[in-house]
This record gives C-alpha cells, structure tokens and sequence, in this order.
C-alpha cells in the first residue's frame, strides 16, 4: 500500500533536515513526499484562516486519492502559532475541525507541539482538540490502549485516562455505530481514571444518541470512582 | 418549653434562616431541636437532621414516630470533611425543589481537631453564601459546655440569628462570609522542611500517581486508602493544568494520625464555594473537588498573593 505524504516544515531549511533523515529522494521524486514551509502553507494568505488550510488539505487528500495513493498522510510544526502572527488564535479552532475532517477519510494528521516553545494552557488546549496524543517526554508503557471489542459494540480500556489522554476515550465513543442501542466497556485493564473521563462514559450514555452503557469487570481505584459518582444511576454496572 | 418561640422569630422564611442552638444540656438540646423539627413537620416541609450518631439517637426517641418523615446522617461520616456538608444540603434542597425545607447541622462537636474546627467555622460562614437564594431552615447545634470559648464566639459570627433556651436573637456579631473566611484568618501549619518533593509539570500526572502510590504505601496507608489518595491528588493537580499555571509542587508527610498531601501551585481559586457547588447533571467538568472532598477526611485550600496550597489528609 502506498501513501502519500505531505510535510509541512517551519522553515524551508528543515525540509532537506528531514528528507535526509528518513533518506526519502525517491519518494519526493515519485510525487509522494511532499514539503511545504510554514509561509508556504499556514501563513501563505496571512492573517491564518482555517478555513482556508482545511480547504488545501482537503483538495490535497483528493488528489492522492486521484492519483492511486491509498491514503494521505500531514503532519506539521506547529511553532509558527507562537511567533505572533495573525490569526494565531484561531489555531485551536483549526485541529478541533480539521480533526473531523479527516476522520471520514483514509488520511493521518500529526501536529507538533514543542513544549519548550507552547505554554501551558496552549498544550493543554491542543491536548483538548487533538482525539489521539503522543508525547515521548510523558509516554510510559502503562499508557492507554482503547480498542473495540470483537463480539459486541463497545470498547476494551487498558491502562490509566487521565486529561493527557481523556481525548482518546471521547474519540473511540464518538467512533461507535451511532445505531447500537448498546455499547460494552470493558474495564478489566483499566488501573485508572479520573473523574472527567468517568464522566466520559456517562456522557456515551446521555448524549445526543441515547442508548445503555454497560460497564465491566472495573477493579480498585476504577470501580471505587464509579461508586463515589453513582455511575450505576446513569449506566449499567457489572462486576464479575 | 416546646420552643414555639423559634416560630416567632421566623414567621415568614423568604430565604434562608440559618440560627446557631446554643445548648447546655440535653434537654435543652432536644428542646431546642425538635421543637424546629416539629414546626417544620406541622407544615409538611423535608426536614433533613446531620449530627453525631448519639445525638441522632436522642432526637430520634424524642420524635417518636415522626422520626420516619426526617431523614438522618451522622455528621462525624457525613462532616467528617466539612467541605462534604455543603454539596448533600444542596442535594436535598433540589431533590425537594419548590418546597421550604429544614436541615439540622452541627458540624463541630467536643473533640474535634483545632484544623477540623477551622474548616467547620468556614463552613458554616459559606452556608449563608451557598444558600442564600434557598427557603431554608438552618439549625446549628453548639455545646456551649463542651466547646472552647473560641468556637462559640465564632458562631457567633457565622450564623445571623441565635436560639438560646428557647429563645431567638439577631446575632449582633454577624460577619461577612467574604471576611471571614480571608485565607490570612486560618493559616497552614508549617509544612515539615524535609517532606518529600516532587515537583510537577504540564501534563505529568502519571508521575504524580507514581509518587503519592509509593509514599502513600511506604507511610502504611492501607490499599483502598492509597487509591483514595491517588485519586484525589491527581484531581487536584488536574485542576492546576485547567485553571492554573500547568506546573505545581507536590509534597507529602505524615502526621500523628494521618498523612498528608500537599499540592501548591501559582493560580488563584476566587470562587469561594469552589469545590462544594453540584454540577449540571451532564456536565463534563465539575465533579473533581466533590470527589477529593468525598475521598479524604479533611480538606484544606488557601490561595495567597504567592498562589492556593490545597492539603489533603487521609486518616489513618
């Protein structure tokens, strides 16, 4: 399977950096690796319009597809936010939609966020709008793991949620067939949650697709959180 | 002496009533307290009682049969953490919404800790903020004999109306909750210069979990209460990355009879009812703090001009 990718880049400089370092001339030479710096794409019109970047990388996963890719993959740096420029502001706005638009088609998107260079409330606004995180700095082994179960509509959860990582739970929910009047948690691996990711499940269930969320096999700390928000009154909970 | 002097000092209740019993006997303690039940089953009103188990046992024979139209709580579970009274008040406000109702609290008894008494005191003060906009009957039960003198002085303060043997009085030093609960009047005890440390940045809670874990079950809590603790403390350090500067300072020690964590960070809470309000049913936020406040036996939080320090105790 072939995949084009597109690579947008802080400075023109950092695109050869890059090229070097996944040894990819091929590839720029096939049409499949594309660079663009910053001024080439974000801030091309400036001020920064989201509108206007969903609308390129719209028409750029069209033309993979066009073109036979099987799929289209982005991602880019995103320190250009913190220099200043117009429109910046509206950069929160831009991932929380360009997420949904490439949910519905075969395409990948990875922002970077330095945190040398975004502060606080900026990464945990891009934690907020990004469904699916990755930070080697905070990365353990007993991260999260979300995958949907095989013999019935719902979700296996294995590892801790926290607000690090609440985007991928809410993510997987929203991902179930809107048509199941059903949907299983199943809690057996799961070691942790805080109280706004229980508040997730609850959400599953009282949301704008009413329908029962059944809970699973929680152990310890898990099952403790359940009983002191008196989930059961909102959704179903068995232990085994 | 079936106090229906209490009735003349509050004909009409447009909002809250909130009066401190001043007690110096059983007698006059269930006196007092049942004559307001009784006024308040007279008139259909939801009566909710929250006091230390003995006392519930003595109002309960004293009501006889219509103690099954009073719904109990014992105050040394329920107030054990005097942030907890306030939101299961709220509780039953709603569940009878339109309707006048009493509640009977007496969140300080003989025996409590100087630091429990600080957090009832404010509590207290908080209850005429919380409940304001409520029809609501609030009887606070004090042991003028059993109390130091401190206390009752103080509520004096925290409560607009008094009743003493049977008879009601605008209490003429009333302050203002803002006042009263300024962080400066209840100050922290100097944390141990040795406590162990860690010192916390944005989004680092798995590391957080790690360290109340280990000093947690290195200080002998047992597992539950290590979850509870684990729990807690990553709520709180959740809210410095939501609400404040994204960084924060962790530090744990023990005490004679309990350990306790502290989390300092540079935001500032001004909400003074932060922590005690009930969320929107389906609401995503909000329920962090009731959590903490559910888990650990006595909740601290002060903010300053240098930031809120936010202790935790967990008995053990």
């Amino acid at each position: 399977m072939t995949w084009g990718v597109g690579t947008i880049c802080p400075r023109a400089s950092g695109y050869p950096q890059l090229s070097t370092a996944i040894t990819c001339d091929d590839s720029v030479a096939a049409g499949q690796l594309v660079g663009r710096s910053a001024g080439e794409s974000y801030l091309a019109e400036p001020p920064f319009d989201p509108d206007l970047m969903i609308g390129i990388l719209g028409e750029a996963v069209d033309n993979a597809l066009a073109d036979g890719f099987a799929g289209f993959r982005v991602t880019g740096e995103m320190c250009w936010a913190t220099r200043g420029v117009a429109g910046a502001d509206r950069l929160l706005d831009y991932e929380r939609r360009v997420s949904e638009v490439f949910a519905t088609r075969p395409a990948a998107a990875v922002g970077q966020y330095d945190r040398r260079r975004f502060d606080a409330a900026a990464l945990a606004g891009a934690l907020e709008a990004h469904p699916h995180v990755w930070d080697p700095v905070t990365a353990h082994d007993e991260g999260l793991s979300v995958r949907p179960l095989t013999d019935r509509v719902g979700l296996r959860l294995d590892g801790e949620i926290d607000m690090t990582n609440r985007g991928q739970l809410r993510r997987a929910l929203a991902e179930l067939p809107t048509t199941a009047t059903e949907i299983h948690v199943e809690l057996t691996g799961l070691r942790f949650i805080d109280a706004a990711g229980c508040a997730e499940l609850l959400a599953a269930a009282s949301g704008e697709h009413r329908r029962l969320v059944v809970l699973h096999n929680a152990r310890g700390v898990v099952r403790r959180l359940i009983e002191v928000l008196k989930l059961d009154s909102d959704v179903e909970v068995h232990h085994s | 002496m079936t106090g229906s002097s209490v009735i003349d000092i509050a004909p009409v209740r447009p909002t809250l009533w909130h009066a401190a019993l001043l007690y110096d006997s059983d007698a006059a303690y269930v006196d007092g307290v049942v004559s307001f039940l009784h006024e308040g089953l007279a008139a259909d009103e939801p009566v909710f009682v929250a006091v230390p188990r003995p006392r519930v046992d003595l109002i309960r024979a004293a009501l006889a049969d219509s103690a099954d139209r009073v719904a109990f709580a014992d105050m040394t579970e329920l107030g054990r953490n005097p942030r907890r009274i306030i939101p299961a008040i709220r509780r039953f406000v709603d569940g009878h919404r339109g309707r006048e109702v009493r509640f009977v609290g007496e969140p300080i008894w003989p025996g409590r800790t100087t630091a429990e008494v600080a957090e009832a005191t404010t509590h207290e003060a908080l209850i005429n903020t919380a409940f304001a906009d409520s029809t609501a009957g609030v009887l606070c039960p004090y042991d003028v004999h059993g109390l130091d003198p401190t206390v009752i002085a103080d509520c004096h303060r925290t409560h607009p109306d008094l009743v003493e043997r049977g008879v009601g009085r605008p209490s003429t030093q009333f302050t203002d909750p803002a006042v009263l609960c300024k962080a400066a009047a209840w100050p922290l005890s100097a944390a141990p210069a040795d406590a162990p440390t860690l010192e916390f940045g944005f989004d680092q809670l798995w590391d957080v979990r790690r360290f109340v874990q280990e000093q947690a079950s290195a200080a002998g809590l047992v597992d539950e209460r290590v979850d509870d603790l684990v729990t807690a403390v990553n709520e709180v350090a959740t809210n410095t990355f939501l609400h404040g500067a994204g960084f924060g300072q962790l530090r744990v020690w023990r005490e004679p009879e309990s350990l306790v964590c502290e989390v300092r960070e540079a935001s500032h809470i001004l909400d003074p009812l932060a922590g005690r309000r009930l969320p929107l049913p389906h609401a995503k936020g909000g329920r962090g703090m009731l959590v903490v406040n559910h888990l650990c036996d006595l909740v601290k939080v002060r903010t300053d001009h240098e930031g809120t320090t936010t202790r935790l105790r967990m008995n053990c």
